[in-house]
């Protein structure tokens, strides 16, 4: 007989949907920080002028 | 990657990973001694081959910013260093899920692939750790030589598993004796590998351009301290 080993997969496909999340999420926070370190550096330029 | 190109790989790669998901779970049918688990199989393997093609662009970004010292093949190394890491990540999770459904083992010292695999996980968290948290002008040589060894091993790890005696062996070779018969594991399987290099690539791509934004940033900061003084 087949045993059941559905939670087993059901896991393994939870783990890398949810470690490619964190990733994305990450990429995601890095982007933002970016912008706001360009925006800062755009400020201070205009303060220059 | 213009900008019309970006949305259209994203949606690509999206579609394709679903359908991937539709036939993992819907359409395969169950394998006969290991139940569903051995669906696994799909992802597992795709995020393998997607993390060796990661690996494989990190072995030549390094050589060439070794010989060249241009910064973009630096960055590029870098970006795809990571993005390995994660598939890697991927690969030695869902492996060790499986085998303790299968082999009711989460891991085993003597069996050379997982031992192989875990040495690469390690040198490639390494890098990430050493590019991430340390500053990037002094660390970027150290980083392509540990990149080159990283990528280096790779081939030990796909070997590790034929050199040695099949007492020895816990992994199995699916793909290579002909393990999948029905079709319908052929096409899971091919277009779960297709969709995964497509992220992989995507991925690689993104953390390409912010690497190179936030050399920008750097440069930028660095210009006005100078004005500043």
């Amino acid at each position: 007989m087949t045993p059941d080993t559905f939670p087993s997969l059901f896991w393994s496909y939870t783990a890398v949907w949810a470690i490619l999340a964190v990733y994305i999420v990450t990429l995601g926070v890095r982007l933002s920080r970016l912008e706001k370190r360009f925006s800062q550096i755009e400020d201070a330029s205009d303060e220059r002028k | 990657m213009t900008p019309t190109l970006f949305p259209l790989i994203t949606l690509t790669t999206l579609v394709l990973l679903g359908i991937a998901q539709f036939f993992i779970f819907m359409v395969v049918p169950n394998e006969q001694v290991m139940g569903a688990v051995q669906r696994v199989f799909y992802f597992h393997v795709a995020a393998a081959l997607a993390c060796y093609a990661a690996f494989f662009v990190v072995f030549v970004a390094s050589v060439s910013y070794l010989t060249s010292r241009n910064k973009k093949h630096d960055i590029l190394s870098v970006a795809a260093g990571e993005v390995g890491f994660v598939l890697c990540t991927i690969v030695l999770i869902t492996g060790m899920i499986w085998g303790h459904s299968a082999w009711n083992t989460w891991f085993r010292w003597e069996e050379p692939r997982l031992v192989t695999f875990l040495v690469l996980w390690l040198i490639f968290l390494s890098f990430t750790v050493l590019r991430n948290f340390g500053e990037p002008t002094k660390t970027a040589v150290h980083g392509s030589i540990l990149g080159i060894l990283g990528a280096a091993s790779v081939p030990l790890v796909y070997l590790s598993i034929k050199l040695l005696p099949q007492s020895a062996r816990l992994h199995p070779e699916v793909v290579e004796h002909g393990g999948l018969r029905d079709a319908s594991y052929w096409q899971a399987f091919g277009i779960s590998v297709v969709g995964m290099l497509l992220l992989c690539a995507l991925l690689v791509w993104v953390r390409y351009r912010i690497g190179r934004a936030e050399d920008r940033a750097r440069l930028s900061a660095r210009e006005d301290m100078t004005y500043d003084a």
